[in-house]
């Protein structure tokens, strides 16, 4: 009976393998096909985006090229055909190619304004959570009335300020275009940010080796950055993750409704707008459906990978 | 200037019907009566005429005295009459001044001085009062012009031209400059000789008000819910209300500002003392409905659930829709309204200090590709000057200065004018300086504005101008290009049309230094800004100054009939060829899709889209009320 028991028992590995942090979240994360498969989507959107030159090149047709051979004696734009695998806009500008330079745009607004809002609120929030007291207490209400506000029209309102005014917002610092729309998307994203910021940290101060560390006479700005931040990344990334579609659709928004980006800048959300002048959608479907594809791809690509890591750092995710 | 978001003013003149030809060939000759003398069929009165518009675009409430908005300049001329008026009848027929209250049309004594017109006995006033109208209502009308609460929005035609008229006056009251010495008789003094006065006669502000019913509205906009009508309609409702003191005045049901404004016969109006106007009225009543949504309303249209749009301009795939299909061709009506589009050039901001930097955009700008954004030749002529051509009564046909193989633009003279520029330094045809860079370009935020806006900022960056563009809504754009302390270079938001058929209208508020204002500045290059008008308006001044057309304008003025039209058109190819202020692009037109219970169809002499008097429809509705 013994022996047989011990041939029925799992064979010991030869050698424990010690596996950092890390690693254990990406065999997490590698396991979870639907999360791959986005992140496989959103690597083919960056290396397009990137690319989008030499696809330009490739085309020949650059994303403000005018074409007017490809619009009606009415000025409607020309569908889908050889040479203009989209079709044109009411422009004529070749449709693909400006699809595919809208991956820039939806990359560099999403990315880097959810990437500003991610430093501003990890700073706002560690230090409410750090220090405590009336500092947080203040840091807290002005999140919350920031919160309060209505994201969209307050969006709107900046934005047409900004456009108002010849040198835009803050003696230049906010030109209408690209570097408004991300300011607006940091401003906007960072309280939630400094929330899971604050609480995280109001967990960890309390632990020994944060103790251990005071004890030992570490500086609190030592403590912050060796000990705490190093805890922070992982529900900061998975949030991040998972803000950085919220914050695609935010710029197509703002764009479609004629607050985001100029239109030499090819972005899905405005190509989108100008499919609806005057429907043209309804003879024109390629303006709507094409940009529309993307766009839908790219956040829905967003959204299975912060899920993926969510599910990956998840304590009870099961052991790997 | 009046603005929308398509434009301003419609004309008389030029109305380009495109009706069915047999229509066309009736309403040209048809007297009021609907009986005809060419044999064409007879025009049917009665029904309702139905149509649907995005906003009605009121700047004063349909109070005539400050309404400047399209839309209510086209209600108030089937409401209202004046001294004179543009005969009611498209082509150059249209552009005749005929006597409307008046008796006739007075020559001016007192070396252009005096104008003393008679008002024709049986003429009155419609529902509530039912009552003659005097001249002391003609009077009263001005006293409301020059009164500073009622902010008569064009005063300015009179201010400063009528003795006594200021603009100041706390409340309607005697002006010194107008007599009525009987109640028939009206006497205007004039300052200065002036000869368009009687072209501004025919502006609505200036139509016989009653006294009893309008001093209840001692601001803005209020008279326009209760306006008591003097022509062939008057608004539904207007029966009802009590004029005996002003509490009991309450706003008839016919017009609410934000939905409906439904018109009705009015059955104090005797057609018999207006035999000279053209004046058919042939429809009973008069349905304005306002629908937000533009594609619904010629959706409407074609179902028939509608007459007929407004001045909404129907989208490409409208047009497409109609012009594509023999049957429906005939039911799009296009005709010129008297709009220029334009772009401004700022005439002290660099590079555009510099008139031969103004030639080359002249040149290279593409004005087909414009008129294409805005749908093609139906959209309007590609414009070669400034003011349209008939207001010239054909004295400036077919002149371009800087006509281009198929209007497409000539990158070879732009460049060639361009090395004459100072900002040229390397003399290779392109602006090579740090002037040329950046430059904030103002534009909409609509259709066709953003749909021409790639094609500009492309023909600018051929020659070495590269511009930001900035698309703003509207009235933004307006309020930002129109404040000269923002100093912005150039602009392709706006457009101008007249009030009147007379290019002062266009050339003394777009080029004359009186015009600009701090705010609300009409002259957007800035044309004859002196030094001290940029030091007190907070901008710089270029070394080498900034022409002006002042004394020109003055000039002309003066003058009447054909020395005048000849006067204006030296302004205007002066304006074009050696100041360059503005390059015009296109003379725009107003499109109209009708439904095929339109049996007649005429373009508005006054506002923009349709002759409501001129109008025919078979639906048999019965009239509302």
């Amino acid at each position: 009976m013994t022996v047989r028991a011990q041939a029925e028992a799992p064979p010991l590995p030869e050698t424990l393998v010690g596996r950092t942090y890390w690693r254990i979240f990406w065999r997490r994360f590698m396991r979870d096909r639907v999360a791959v498969g986005g992140l496989i989507v959103i690597v083919t959107f960056v290396a397009m985006a990137i690319l989008a030159p030499l696809v330009a090149k490739v085309v020949g047709h650059s994303p403000n090229q005018l074409f007017e051979s490809m619009r009606t004696e009415l000025g409607l734009p020309l569908g889908p055909r050889a040479h203009f695998w989209f079709g044109a806009d009411q422009a004529g500008r070749d449709l693909f190619v400006r699809v595919v330079y809208g991956a820039r745009t939806s990359l560099t607004v999403s990315v880097v304004g959810t990437g500003i809002a991610t430093v501003i609120g990890v700073i706002v929030g560690a230090t409410a959570g750090f220090y405590g007291r009336w500092l947080d207490t203040l840091i807290s209400r002005v999140i919350d009335v920031w919160l309060s506000l209505p994201l969209l029209l307050f969006a709107i309102g900046l934005s047409t300020v900004c456009s108002a005014s010849p040198n835009g917002c803050l003696n230049g610092l906010l030109q209408p275009g690209l570097s408004l729309v991300i300011g607006i998307i940091a401003l906007f994203t960072w309280p939630y940010i400094a929330r899971i910021a604050r609480g995280q940290v109001i967990s960890l101060r309390q632990r020994e080796f944060v103790e251990a560390a005071r004890a030992m006479g570490v500086s609190d700005m030592r403590i912050v950055l060796s000990e705490l931040l190093p805890n922070l990344v992982g529900p900061i990334v998975v949030y991040a993750t998972l803000t950085l579609p919220g914050n695609i659709l935010f710029e197509a928004s703002l764009s479609f409704l004629g607050v985001g980006v100029p239109q030499s800048t090819p972005s899905w959300g405005r190509m989108m707008a100008d499919a609806t002048e005057g429907s043209l959608f309804t003879y024109a479907w390629w303006m709507m459906v094409f940009p529309g594809l993307f766009l839908l791809l790219m956040t829905f690509a967003f959204y299975l990978v912060g899920e993926g890591f969510r599910e990956a750092l998840d304590p009870r995710g099961g052991v790997s | 200037m009046r603005r929308t978001w398509i434009g301003t003013r419609t004309v008389r003149v030029a109305l380009v019907v495109v009706v069915v030809a047999a229509i066309l060939a009736a309403c040209t000759s048809t007297p009021p009566t609907s009986e005809t003398t060419s044999g064409a069929p007879a025009i049917k009165r009665g029904g309702v005429y139905r149509v649907g518009v995005s906003t009605f675009g009121n700047t004063d409430g349909l109070d005539p005295t400050g309404e400047y908005g399209i839309p209510g300049w086209g209600v108030l001329d089937a409401l209202q009459r004046t001294l004179v008026t543009f005969r009611f009848a498209p082509g150059t027929a249209g552009t005749e001044l005929v006597p409307d209250l008046a008796t006739e049309i007075p020559q001016p004594t007192d070396g252009g001085l005096t104008y003393t017109f008679q008002l024709k006995p049986g003429v009155k006033f419609g529902a509530p009062l039912d009552r003659p109208i005097t001249s002391a209502d003609v009077a009263y009308a001005f006293e409301r012009i020059d009164s500073r609460p009622l902010v008569a929005q064009y005063g300015f035609y009179f201010f400063g031209v009528i003795q006594g008229m200021t603009g100041s006056a706390p409340k309607p009251g005697p002006i010194s400059g107008i007599e009525t010495p009987n109640p028939s008789t009206i006497v205007f003094h004039l300052t200065h000789p002036t000869g368009d006065f009687l072209y501004r006669l025919t502006l609505p502000a200036t139509a016989p008000i009653p006294a009893e019913v309008a001093k209840c509205f001692p601001s803005a906009g209020g008279y326009g819910r209760d306006l008591v009508a003097s022509g062939p309609y008057q608004i539904l409702g207007s029966q009802a209300v009590d004029p005996s003191s002003c509490s009991t005045i309450k706003p008839m049901s016919g017009f609410d500002p934000v939905r409906s404004l439904t018109l009705v016969r009015n059955p104090s109006y005797d057609p018999a003392t207006d035999t000279d106007s053209g004046r058919a009225a042939y429809v009973d009543a008069i349905e304005i409905t306002v629908d937000t949504s533009i594609a619904d309303i010629f959706e409407k249209v074609q179902t028939g659930a509608l007459d007929a749009s407004w001045y909404d301009l129907p989208p490409a795939t409208v047009l497409q829709h109609y012009l594509s299909d023999p049957t429906l061709a005939s039911r799009v009506n296009a005709f010129p309204n008297g709009n220029v589009q334009f772009i401004s050039m700022n005439l002290t901001h660099p590079p555009f200090d510099d008139v031969h930097v103004r030639r080359a955009v002249s040149y290279i700008i593409d004005k087909a590709a414009l008129q294409k954004s805005w749908s093609g030749p139906i959209s309007g002529d590609i414009a070669t000057h400034i003011a349209p051509p008939f207001i010239y009564h054909g004295q400036l046909p077919n002149t371009d200065p800087y006509a281009t193989p198929g209007n497409s633009g000539s990158l070879e003279k732009a460049m060639a004018e361009m090395k004459l520029s100072k900002y040229d330094p390397q003399q290779d045809g392109m602006c090579d300086v740090a002037a040329c860079k950046n430059l904030v370009l103002v534009n909409q935020n609509i259709a066709p504005w953003t749909t021409m806006e790639p094609f500009v900022v492309q023909d600018l960056a051929k020659i070495g101008i590269d511009v930001k563009p900035r698309e703003l809504e509207t009235g933004a754009a307006y309020n930002t290009v129109q404040r000269v302390a923002n100093d912005i270079p150039i602009s392709m938001n706006a457009n101008w049309a007249y009030d009147y058929a007379d290019a002062y209208t266009y050339l003394l508020p777009m080029f004359d230094s009186s015009s600009i204002a701090a705010s609300g500045n009409p002259n957007t290059s800035l044309t004859g800004l002196t030094a001290s008008m940029a030091a007190k308006l907070g901008i710089p001044y270029p070394a080498g100054g900034v022409p002006s057309v002042d004394s020109s304008i003055a000039e002309c003025e003066t003058k009447t009939g054909d020395a005048r039209a000849t006067c204006w058109v030296g302004v205007d190819q002066h304006l074009m060829e050696d100041v360059v202020p503005i390059v015009p692009y296109l003379w725009s037109n107003v499109i109209v899709i009708t439904g095929d219970s339109v049996t007649n169809f005429e373009a508005d002499p006054i506002s923009q889209g349709t002759t409501f008097t001129q109008v025919a429809v078979s639906n048999n509705l019965p009239a509302p009320g």
